[in-house]
């Protein structure tokens, strides 16, 4: 038993941590649905402000970032693993942003109220986002849990 | 480990070229046979066709008393080593070892063990996290060795695996195979056209030409009896020299010279008195002899440190000696030299007299 475990500490040394790397592109692939499906209504004037770059701009660093972190956590670096910690959290606090205020805000178009996002349109892009994050925290559990793991188990064998 | 058995195996590409003809060879359990031959012999098409790679025309392979001839390459259970490595460069060496177990979806810590035993074998534990391109040559070569390993293959089949190598490196290497080979006692087919490899790795060497098996025999026997012409200036460096002449009363008579035959070469050679045979006699046959019935006009002084490589010509049939000792001949000096061990060969068949 003792050496099976010891086996797959040791597997750590020559082995990329790809399940954690997995989890980051399952937070991308959530983000990208929240990305292309964020902005399928277009009711009045409501996306035309500075908010709308602000999200595209928060999109694209996500992308990026979540990317870097991937990569970085197939090597066992802590910092890249403790890093999907605030993206998940940002993806959280996403929710409370455009999808929120859009969901609220019904326009006065032509005599009518006229809502920006309707209910099941909102329901997708929270699910997006909480599974984005969500995806973010395990990376980062997964990630620290065996980093944790690596880095005892080389002082042990003075590696 | 197993016993291989090639039965009459021939090779008809589809363009009707024959790339191999009725080839036959018993391969013992953890025997290294080395497949030896120039350019275009067949000894690449058949450890292709023994690997799978290549569809057999006509006879039967057998590995272990069953007949593989049309069983794909992958259940045969045999591994390849190649010339050009192939390894995966995107992936570490520890990941190009656990490859083909990976695919098998084999335990992730049998993978791990089998990797590390392997790696340790070949000395390439320190490597395990590095790229192929972070590695010398040597090492690729090593690495592929080690992807072979892993598998616990029947039979090993190397295609000129040390030919993309340094001369320094491609002895290291070849050492290192042989050490290998000694290790795992796996049976292991070998194809080079580096006659050094042959000789050193081989316990017995299949000599190709043309696509026709000439000899199979122990590396000994290829260089002290070889079966033919062929066999006798392909094996052994620098090669043979080769003199036509008669048997005339107790000589071997040519245009260059006139040997004395020994009771037993003319008892040997008795019915081919009067007849023309070729005289064959390897460099290092050729011993300085003030009496001797050789002159050899020199040409050429070539200082190995140990050996002197003497070229020359008798009558401007070229000629090649190697003296054991430290020579310092000059272009136009005269040598008187005689053979030490004669090689006779039928002039029209060109198989040897025996």
């Amino acid at each position: 038993m003792n050496g099976n475990i010891d086996i797959k500490k040791d597997r750590l040394r020559y082995t990329k941590n790809s399940t954690s790397a997995t989890f980051a592109y399952v937070a991308i692939l959530f983000n990208v649905f929240y990305f292309v499906s964020i902005y399928n209504t277009d009711v009045g004037n409501y996306y035309y402000t500075i908010d709308i770059g602000i999200s595209v701009i928060c999109n694209l660093l996500f992308l990026l970032f979540t990317f870097l972190c991937s990569e970085g956590v197939k090597g066992y670096k802590m910092s890249y693993s403790v890093a999907f910690i605030p993206l998940g959290i940002f993806q959280l606090v996403r929710i409370f942003g455009i999808p929120m205020d859009a969901y609220n805000t019904i326009l006065h178009l032509e005599g009518k109220d006229v809502p920006v996002m309707l209910k099941d349109q909102f329901i997708w892009l929270i699910v997006c986002l909480i599974a984005s994050a969500i995806a973010c925290f395990i990376a980062a559990a997964i990630g620290i849990n065996k980093t944790k793991t690596l880095r005892n188990y080389e002082k042990q064998i003075g590696a | 480990m197993a016993s291989l058995t090639l039965k009459n195996i021939n090779k008809i590409y589809d363009n009707n070229v024959q790339a191999v003809f009725d080839f036959n060879l018993d391969v013992k359990d953890g025997e290294f046979i080395v497949l030896v031959g120039p350019s275009g012999c067949g000894k690449s098409t058949t450890l292709r066709m023994i690997a799978g790679l290549e569809d057999i025309t006509s006879g039967s392979l057998i590995i272990d008393g069953k007949d593989v001839t049309k069983m794909p390459a992958k259940d045969r259970d045999i591994a390849m080593v190649f010339q050009n490595y192939a390894l995966y460069a995107h992936m570490t060496v520890y990941e190009n070892m656990a490859f083909s177990l990976t695919l098998r979806k084999e335990n992730p810590n049998i993978i791990h063990e089998k990797v590390l035993a392997a790696a340790e074998i070949l000395g390439l534990t320190d490597q395990l996290n590095k790229k192929p391109k972070q590695l010398s040559g040597g090492q690729r070569q090593r690495v592929a060795m080690g992807r072979a390993i892993v598998r616990t293959p029947k039979v090993f089949l190397f295609d000129e695996p040390l030919s993309n190598l340094d001369a320094k490196l491609r002895g290291a290497t070849r050492r290192e195979i042989l050490l290998l080979h000694k290790r795992l006692g796996t049976t292991m087919l070998y194809v080079t056209h580096d006659q050094t490899e042959a000789l050193t790795l081989a316990d017995r060497i299949v000599c190709m030409s043309m696509g026709y098996v000439q000899q199979i025999g122990t590396p000994l026997e290829l260089y002290d009896t070889p079966a033919n012409i062929f066999v006798a200036s392909f094996i052994g460096l620098p090669p043979m020299n080769f003199f036509e002449g008669k048997i005339e009363n107790g000589y071997f008579v040519s245009k260059f010279f006139s040997a004395p035959l020994s009771d037993e070469q003319k008892a040997l050679l008795s019915q081919y008195e009067g007849k023309e045979i070729i005289l064959g006699a390897r460099p290092e046959n050729i011993v300085q002899d003030d009496n001797g019935y050789i002159n050899i006009n020199v040409t050429l002084n070539e200082n190995l440190g140990q050996n002197t490589l003497v070229h020359g010509s008798i009558n401007g049939h070229k000629i090649t000696a190697k003296f054991r000792e430290w020579c310092e001949y000059r272009s136009g000096d005269k040598v008187s030299a005689k053979i030490n061990r004669m090689h006779f060969f039928d002039k029209e068949t060109t198989s040897a007299i025996r």
